[in-house]
């Protein structure tokens, strides 16, 4: 469902009672019914505050999601999610509030305000919605199954339900079938929403899943939760204490299948996972979850390359200095001693409801930590450092993490770049020459950043040298004179020859180009 | 033949306050979803004309963190305007605007500045109302602009504004 961003959508009156709910994101678990009341308070604060706004739309930021209000003649639609809408998607929004008001409000019931969100539903409409925000795509992976008896389903046409049998995933659904995969989207579409078909199997083998605070239920024997388990699926309550130890948030599924593969069958093993996700008591770390996961994960190897590098005791110092300086609760209460040695705690529950404004702050708060930290090394072993944290990103943190997990990671190695960079010359004036930031061009935005930023570093005489040397132009130059194999050319010897300005320098190109998914020069390739 | 003028426009502020956004937003139109604090600096710039004189703004993305003033130092050098931004839904990055005036003041001998106000987007989370901003501007003598980057509100002419003011000292 990549087209949009919406997890659900909720259609109030004028006095807040609720006409309409969908959950249009299947992972999106967390509206129905737990996040419910919570979602409906802060609706009930709307309805007295926000919606007397004159705007038209506006969003509103709630805890862990983004609510975009958008107002009718005779209702509200709030689309639930965690990204502020594009305009395209407004547009749809609006054109079905539309919809709603003129065709289907007459025919909604007005339930009380403590029913439940799922009683709020009217089919036809729900169809509507699922014909303007179908499902865009669905991982080969999921695997759909019917909440009804197949044979009742009168409202579909009828061609999807023969593949679906709840063991068969989408690839498979559609190598059997020999359906093209859009068809299948918006048959399962149509099925979605009539609500007869979910989904088991919904992580990716490169989710990192963590467990929260209600999971800790599922480990006491005398339970509800433990018992209402064991009465439906009893062949799970083994596997839960086994699993335990691998949700501290720090690993993916896949190595978390690999660690149990011995002695649990993958496909249990997933369906425990589907079941603790249903339940929301674990949760696949969220994009900004996934950064902050990444500070932490260099935070902790900079710590023990510290201490094999450095002398006893520096490393320690070193991360004391910093957390004197710092006053963020989130961070430093997730940095422990364990056998006189410093260590990052992974575990997420701190993170618990905190909004996405807050998590990026602290990602923020991470990479100041490290920032710091590697500032306060002795400066004669920091080359030493950088090498040996060149060959962990290169060994584990390439591995374990997307391109899109690195954004913004550059300004760590382009910190280290500094440090190592002894005395800065003071800077007048930045050459660019016909070189733009054009945001869209990732070789263009790499070279352009580099050339920019290095002459901060570096100063700009040396970075001119290392543009002659690989011939990227720092003059003005006619639109059509630097392009083609030329320009491809002379990129790509630019990048090797910045990498020769240090260590660091290094890990920047490295880091740079695995965030856009460039290729290395072969020359460079680690 | 109108000449052209090359302008060095440093941003400042408090931590996430949006200058590196404002930066890319004025200079390639896109806006950045992520944050990231500048650790050093980071660098635009943009041509644009202004009455009949031809602009080149380079503008200079002061990473804020309290462990890089050393950094930031070596970079105020040839300044000729400061835009200090806030973020209207935290005092405390209205507050700091003072500390970070005292900071330019240390390294720069005359520039123009703007205040800058950002995140106007954020309605219901807004804490600072426009006339608060406005008199702390009047107190320190700068011009002063609300822009929300996210929707691409008013950046174009809170750049346009300081370029002006500096153009203006050159008459």
């Amino acid at each position: 469902m990549t087209g949009h961003s919406i997890e659900a959508i909720l259609i109030t009156d004028m006095n807040g009672n609720p006409r309409f709910y969908m959950q249009l994101d299947p992972r999106a678990f967390g509206m129905d019914p737990v996040l419910a009341s919570s979602f409906f308070a802060a609706i009930d604060m709307f309805s007295k505050e926000v919606f007397q706004q004159s705007a038209p739309v506006f969003t509103v930021d709630y805890g862990a999601h983004l609510f975009t209000v958008l107002n009718g003649e005779a209702t509200h639609m709030i689309a639930v999610g965690v990204q502020r809408l594009n305009t395209e998607i407004t547009a749809i929004l609006n054109a079905l509030l539309t919809e709603f008001e003129e065709k289907w409000l007459l025919a909604t019931e007005l339930l009380d305000i403590d029913a439940s969100f799922s009683d709020v539903y009217l089919e036809p409409f729900g169809e509507r919605v699922m014909e303007k925000l179908s499902f865009e795509d669905l991982p080969d992976s999921w695997v759909p199954y019917f909440t009804v008896d197949p044979s009742t389903i009168v409202d579909t046409s009828g061609t999807m339900e023969p593949f679906i049998n709840g063991s068969r995933n989408v690839k498979e659904i559609l190598d059997v079938s020999g359906f093209a995969k859009r068809d299948l989207l918006l048959e399962i579409s149509r099925m979605w929403a009539h609500r007869v078909i979910r989904f088991r199997n919904m992580l990716s083998f490169d989710d990192y899943v963590g467990s929260k605070t209600s999971f800790l239920k599922y480990l006491q024997a005398t339970s509800r939760e433990t018992e209402d388990m064991k009465k439906q699926y009893p062949e799970m309550v083994g596997v839960i204490p086994r699993l335990a130890g691998l949700l501290e948030g720090r690993r993916t599924v896949r190595e978390m299948l690999v660690e149990l593969g011995e002695s649990y069958d993958e496909r249990e093993i997933l369906r425990v996972l589907d079941y603790l996700l249903e339940r929301e008591v674990i949760e696949a770390l969220s994009p900004e979850k996934r950064r902050i996961l990444l500070a932490k994960e260099v935070l902790e190897t900079s710590l023990r390359v510290a201490d094999e590098c450095l002398s006893e005791g520096e490393a320690t110092k070193a991360l004391t200095t910093v957390m004197g300086r710092s006053d963020t609760p989130e961070t430093l209460g997730q940095l422990r001693v364990t056998d006189n040695k410093w260590h990052v705690d992974f575990d997420l529950k701190l993170l618990e409801g905190l909004n996405n404004r807050r998590l990026m702050l602290l990602f923020g708060e991470w990479m100041k930590l490290l920032a710091q930290f590697a500032a306060l090394l002795d400066p004669t072993k920091l080359d030493q450092f950088i090498v040996r944290m060149t060959e962990a990103f290169t060994e584990r943190i390439f591995t374990r993490f997307t391109p899109f997990d690195l954004r913004g990671f550059e300004e760590y190695p382009l910190w280290l770049e500094q440090l190592g960079a002894h005395k800065i010359s003071p800077v007048r004036r930045i050459k660019t020459g016909s070189l733009k930031p054009t945001g869209n061009d990732s070789i263009d935005e790499i070279v352009y950043t580099l050339v920019t930023r290095g002459q901060g570093i570096y100063g700009t005489e040396r970075m001119t040298r290392v543009c002659a040397a690989s011939g990227v132009p720092l003059m003005e130059l006619p639109p059509d004179f630097w392009v083609g194999w030329q320009k491809e050319e002379s990129q790509e010897k630019f990048l090797k020859e910045y990498s020769k300005l240090g260590n660091a320098a290094k890990l920047t190109v490295l880091i740079m180009t695995r965030q856009r998914g460039l290729t290395l020069p072969k020359t460079m390739s680690p | 033949m109108s000449p052209t003028y090359l302008l060095k426009i440093c941003t400042v502020g408090a931590a996430s306050v949006g200058k590196t956004s404002i930066i890319i937003r004025y200079s390639t139109g896109t806006f950045r979803e992520h944050y990231s604090p500048t650790l050093g600096t980071g660098f635009a710039y943009k041509k644009m004309k202004l009455g009949n004189n031809f602009v080149n703004a380079q503008i200079w993305d002061l990473g804020s963190q309290d462990f890089l003033e050393r950094v930031r130092a070596n970079y105020y050098i040839g300044t000729q305007g400061v835009i200090f931004m806030f973020d209207v839904t935290s005092w405390e990055s209205l507050n700091a605007v003072l500390d970070w005036k005292n900071e330019v003041d240390r390294h720069v001998d005359d520039y123009q500045s703007v205040l800058v106000a950002n995140k106007i987007d954020l309605v219901d989370e807004r804490v600072i109302s426009e006339p608060e901003g406005i008199e702390l501007a009047k107190k320190l003598g700068m011009d002063y602009i609300e822009v929300s980057v996210l929707l691409d509100k008013n950046v174009n002419e809170a750049f346009e504004l300081i370029s002006t003011r500096i153009c203006e000292t050159f008459v």
